[in-house]
């Protein structure tokens, strides 16, 4: 469990929707926006607007299957949320492709942006930083969309191994083996490109 | 910076979703978790109760045994008075009559409640933004019966209630658009006496084809959510139970305005009268404390109620279920904890409902 995550009282909340169906809408005001979030650093916000809602419906409707000694919902949520993303992993990898091509990212042009907060102050950093997102775009792109999913549950939404183990049903050894493999994948696909460079040059 | 790091900073511009996107994701699930109400601070579903102004002979007509001047005053003024929990049918179970025999008691009762209700006078439909009063007993068991004031706009888009002495006026809440969408749909969608009184009013004048359009859209919708969370029952086992229960929440959230068009409505009868299944509760006392009538498709475990004059909704209520109740033990002296058949669990009745100036206006 990661600290400064939603407090571990969401089977109490799933129980209690049991008997009182409306007590199921704290769960969305708990997870939602977070969830929100991480789906459309995926499929941009438009997408990620059907993918919440189709995720906290069909949770509302698996919610007398929930495992109520799991107190924290999110691994469950997620799990139900990649399943959906599942159905638009075409449109996932076309968008990283256009990224890693134009240097444009689809899903940055429809959803809302916050100015970076990043270390790359001079502009060949800044020049470099953008080729190193294109390669790596590219590089997801390229990811099985299971080792896609594994290694983005993980960065973005920072869930355990284990939490993606329950997320996805599949064994802890499984999610180590997809993540060894995606991050072989990405830094192979970055071409001998000692990422760790850029934070020892911007520093210098 | 590790690949792992130069992942995490792939995309993290994207900032979490303004409330205005979140608050629609959040009716939407809202729509699924209570179909038939709306996302409102008190009680939704509410009828208004009318003043009979039509001679009841009906009842004598189909073999109802109201007590002689046993019908309070339609517009009761309860306020002030302890409220009596809601009786079970005084005439025993609802099996206590032969099956075909209560169907066609019903048919016969809503035949003539749709040619009663289709001669009153036409109802001007309101402003959408025109506020109503509506005055609500609720009896559950257990908890008791509990009076609920409540100010709504006719399109449901604004509610108000007083707390502690102040009135609190809700105008932000989740709003769903019905922009576009047929009547039935808006009605599902955003189930107000607005779209109520629309929905009944775009509906066939034939009873076949009213059902044939209302079977249509309880499969789109789905049955479970026509109902799920309502009075009228949460799990129709029958598509028969499904449009009962549409209809007959149909009319009881267009009562929470102004009812609906008198052809509309008497349409609505026509149509549940050729409902298979649906049976007569005699005697019935709502949670008001009035002698009524009511209707159900599963057997009288969830009854729409209706003046017995006017024939308008006045109530539905929700009675412990005949296959559940527990045999008397004559050894315990025949208590056994379960409440006994016909025992009301929820019941809801009007007080009043009427059109007002402003919130907070009676």
């Amino acid at each position: 469990m990661h600290a400064g995550q939603p407090p571990p009282d969401d089977a109490a909340l799933i129980e209690r929707s049991q008997r009182d169906p409306e007590a199921f809408a704290g769960l969305y005001d708990r997870h939602a926006a977070l969830l929100h979030r991480y789906v459309a650093r995926r499929l941009g916000d438009v997408a990620a607007d059907d993918v919440v809602a189709d995720t906290f419906h069909d949770a509302f409707r698996r919610r007398h299957k929930y495992d109520l000694t799991a107190a924290d919902a999110r691994p469950w949520l997620y799990g139900i949320a990649t399943n959906l993303i599942g159905k638009h992993s075409r449109s996932e990898a076309r968008m990283l492709r256009a990224y890693a091509r134009t240097g444009t990212d689809p899903v940055l042009t429809t959803t809302g942006t916050r100015p970076r907060t990043e270390e790359y102050d001079q502009a060949d950093s800044r020049l470099a930083a953008q080729a190193v997102r294109r390669e790596l775009a590219a590089a997801l792109a390229a990811l099985a969309p299971a080792d896609r999913d594994v290694l983005l549950m993980i960065a973005w939404a920072d869930l355990s191994y284990a939490e993606v183990a329950t997320a996805l049903r599949i064994p802890v050894g499984t999610v180590r083996s997809r993540l060894h493999r995606a991050r072989a994948r990405v830094r192979v696909a970055l071409g001998g490109y000692d990422p760790t460079c850029i934070r020892e040059e911007t520093h210098q | 910076m590790n690949d792992i790091d130069l992942v995490r900073e792939l995309r993290a511009e994207v900032t979490a979703p303004t409330p205005s996107r979140l608050a629609d994701g959040r009716a939407r699930l809202q729509a699924v978790i209570s179909p038939g109400e709306r996302p409102r601070p008190v009680h939704l579903l509410r009828a208004k109760f009318l003043i009979p102004a039509l001679a009841g002979t009906v009842a004598a007509a189909v073999g109802i045994g109201y007590a002689a001047g046993g019908h309070s005053p339609a517009v009761p003024s309860v306020a002030g008075r302890p409220v009596a929990p809601p009786s079970a049918s005084r005439s025993g179970p609802p099996t206590a009559v032969p099956p075909v025999t209560q169907a066609v008691l019903a048919a016969q009762l809503l035949t003539q409640a749709s040619s009663v209700v289709g001669r009153a006078p036409v109802k001007a439909e309101p402003a959408p933004g025109q506020w109503v009063y509506s005055k609500t007993v609720d009896y559950q068991k257990p908890g008791g019966a509990n009076v609920y004031e409540n100010w709504e706009t006719f399109d449901g888009r604004k509610s108000a209630y007083f707390e502690n002495g102040h009135l609190i006026v809700h105008d932000s809440r989740a709003q769903v658009s019905t922009a576009g969408l047929p009547p039935l749909a808006a009605y599902d969608a955003w189930p107000s006496p607005k779209t109520a009184y629309d929905a009944i009013a775009s509906l066939p004048a034939d009873p076949r084809a009213l059902l044939r359009q209302v079977g249509a859209d309880v499969s789109r919708v789905g049955a479970d959510n026509v109902v799920a969370g309502s009075v009228m029952g949460s799990r129709p086992k029958t598509g028969s139970q499904a449009e009962f229960a549409y209809l007959g929440q149909l009319l009881w959230n267009a009562a929470a305005g102004v009812g609906g068009p008198p052809r509309g409505e008497a349409a609505v009868f026509r149509a549940m009268a050729l409902i298979p299944g649906v049976s007569l509760q005699k005697g019935v006392t709502d949670a008001a404390g009035h002698l009524v009538v009511g209707l159900s498709a599963n057997g009288g475990a969830n009854q729409l109620l209706l003046d017995p004059v006017s024939y308008q909704p006045t109530g539905l209520r929700a009675v412990f279920p005949i296959q559940k109740a527990a045999k008397p033990s004559p050894a315990k002296g025949g208590h056994s904890g379960v409440p006994g058949t016909g025992t009301a669990l929820d019941s809801l009745a009007y007080l009043t409902v009427k059109e007002v100036s402003k919130p907070g206006a009676r």
